[in-house]
């Protein structure tokens, strides 16, 4: 019997350690197990919440000016959108609730949400949307104004041809089954608005800009040609789709054009003199007076011509005279005078004007002088063709001299005779002096 | 035991006696150990429970902005469990603080749910200010809210431009 208590003894403690601490231990370690999978429930929640990443745009119908949203889900975990939130700039808060699906697949095509809020013109917009696990993304348009569109659509048009008319249309078209976006033009918000132009250089490079929100467009360009009467839609490039989420470019490059050069430069070349037909000078001590002429060249180009003109030298020379002792061209002074101009495009005018200074002889008979004007040299802008020897017609300037003279005023006894003039008694004859005459003289 | 011839117990009695003795020591002890497990479990349960409220508690802002002297913040639970607002903190541009303002709050925001936080200050709740202000909302866990220890805090940047974006804490 001995030895009984030191049994019961171990077997009470081994009943405690069994009904008692190992429980406990079993209890506990089950309870922090629950807190650890809270944390890590929590943890893999903020995760998840980072991990979202979602690209909302704003926009509008064309046609109600009703505000959609477009969602693209850039992230790898799918997102449900709870609450968007739009704000104005009047002080309206309008609240959109997710009723349906509004769930987002990751690497999913843009989605359009549609708001229910009409976009008023004179009202800003900030939208905010809200997800499930608790991000806010505002939209990219911030704020979203119909009467000032954020984005610009740059359209580059290579290699136009000359003379030509270009019409640059951008429009809204269907997306999804939605027309989503609007172009600024004559008023705040279209649905396509147009640029006109018209090349007037051969293979012209321009670049149009539109003001649009986002959405997506098609970019059309018409070619026109002037057939006489109207202008002709001759090619059509386009209609290329443009989906806009930010600033973008397209670029249309047509096919190049050979430039041609300018077949008969004497047709599409104009030169002209204006000058006065006569001038006149007096004596003055024992010699006649110079003479100066302002004399204006007129050049132009028509403007069915094919290309510019470039660096053109245009002379004006005397090519013949008579009863002078000597004659000078200004500005250069010399017989002859050239004056350089830049460029002269189809259609242009110009004036070049030059000063004829011609010294007279001193004989009491006029004189004259012919003039003529040409196109020394030119070169084609496009094709580097050089043109020349393109005459004006020759002008002549008769030079009149004022020469003295006497002529019978009045004869008979009621002849009223002048002082200056002299009365001579025994002819009755009254007989005056004039320096107005003037002798002249022209080519034959 | 006793010495030899003196009249004594005998071995049995004695150890019954012992035994006895050492069951009735073990059974006060067992009964010690059991009440001082209990009472340590519940403790534990209930600050894991606490723990696990605060570790289920989370709110995010959707949309926060200035007007006419109040801020507006549109607060969401996005936890696992009810949640109250419990106190403000504005912390002004360019420092100084914390202000403690008066607001106006959702008195409890259920799971999923989004409450409305009004904060007024004519100071730096006006969108007139230039200033930003960060607001530190206070909130906690609904069956915790009677223990200031568990209280979570959660930072919002309030732009000055009305209605703007503020960043999320």
């Amino acid at each position: 019997m001995k030895g009984i208590s030191s049994i019961l003894g171990a077997v009470i403690l081994a009943a405690i350690v069994f009904t008692v601490l190992i429980p406990l231990l079993i209890f506990l370690q089950n309870t922090t197990t629950l807190y650890h999978l809270q944390v890590l429930e929590r943890h893999r929640a903020e995760i998840e919440r980072f991990q979202e990443n979602l690209e909302i745009h704003a926009t509008i119908s064309p046609d109600n000016h009703d505000i959609y949203l477009l969602v693209r889900n850039k992230g790898s975990l799918a997102v449900n959108l709870t609450n968007v939130y739009i704000a104005d700039s009047g002080g309206g808060l309008t609240i959109w609730n997710s009723t349906g699906n509004s769930v987002i697949s990751p690497l999913s095509p843009i989605t359009p949400i549609y708001l229910n809020v009409t976009a008023e013109e004179d009202k800003a917009y900030t939208i905010h949307a809200a997800t499930e696990r608790g991000r806010s993304y505002a939209a990219v348009e911030k704020p979203l104004n119909i009467t000032d569109p954020p984005y610009i659509l740059q359209v580059t048009v290579l290699n136009m041809k000359y003379d030509r008319r270009y019409l640059i249309t951008v429009e809204v078209a269907d997306w999804m089954g939605l027309r989503l976006g609007c172009v600024a033009g004559a008023t705040s918000c279209n649905e396509t608005s147009s640029l006109d132009y018209y090349a007037s250089t051969w293979n012209e490079n321009q670049t149009f800009f539109f003001k649009l929100l986002p959405g997506n467009y098609t970019v059309a360009i018409r070619e026109l040609e002037w057939n006489g009467a109207t202008w002709e839609k001759v090619n059509e490039y386009g209609p290329r789709n443009v989906l806009i989420l930010d600033n973008a470019v397209t670029i249309f490059r047509l096919p190049y054009n050979a430039p041609l050069s300018i077949s008969d430069i004497e047709k599409a070349f104009t030169i002209s003199i204006d000058a006065p037909s006569s001038v006149f000078t007096k004596m003055e001590g024992s010699i006649y007076k110079t003479v100066t002429v302002n004399i204006g060249v007129n050049i132009g180009l028509i403007a069915a011509a094919n290309e510019s003109l470039r660096d053109l030298r245009i002379k004006l020379e005397v090519v013949d005279y008579k009863n002078l002792d000597g004659y000078n061209i200004y500005p250069c002074g010399g017989g002859e005078c050239e004056i350089e101009v830049e460029k002269l495009r189809p259609g242009d005018n110009k004036t070049l004007n030059f000063r004829l200074e011609l010294n007279p002889t001193d004989n009491l008979g006029g004189g004259y002088v012919v003039l003529r004007a040409s196109l020394v040299t030119a070169r084609g802008e496009m094709t580097g063709k050089t043109y020349d020897s393109v005459y004006s017609d020759d002008v002549a300037v008769s030079l009149c001299k004022f020469t003295e003279m006497y002529y019978i005023k009045c004869v008979g006894s009621d002849c009223d005779c002048p002082g200056d003039c002299t009365w001579i008694r025994l002819f009755k004859i009254c007989i005056c002096k004039t320096s107005i005459f003037p002798r002249c003289d022209i080519p034959d | 035991m006793w010495g030899k011839g003196r009249g004594a117990i005998s071995e049995v009695v004695a150890s019954v006696i012992l035994a006895s003795v050492t069951v009735c020591l073990g059974l006060m002890l067992w009964g010690l150990a059991t009440g001082w497990s209990f009472s340590s479990s519940l403790e534990f349960t209930r600050e894991t429970d606490e723990s696990i409220a605060q570790i289920q508690s989370s709110i995010s802002v959707d949309l926060g902005y200035m007007s006419n002297g109040r801020c507006i913040l549109y607060v969401r639970n996005v936890g696992d469990t009810p949640v109250k607002i419990m106190g403000v903190e504005l912390y002004p541009e360019g420092g100084g603080g914390p202000m403690r303002p008066n607001f106006d709050a959702t008195d409890c925001i259920e799971r999923g749910d989004v409450g409305v936080l009004t904060i007024d200050d004519d100071t730096y709740c006006s969108s007139d200010s230039d200033k930003a202000v960060k607001v530190v909302i206070i909130y906690s866990a609904e069956r915790t809210s009677n223990d200031p220890g568990r209280y979570l805090r959660f930072p919002y940047l309030l732009a000055p431009a009305n209605l703007s974006r503020g960043g999320s804490g």
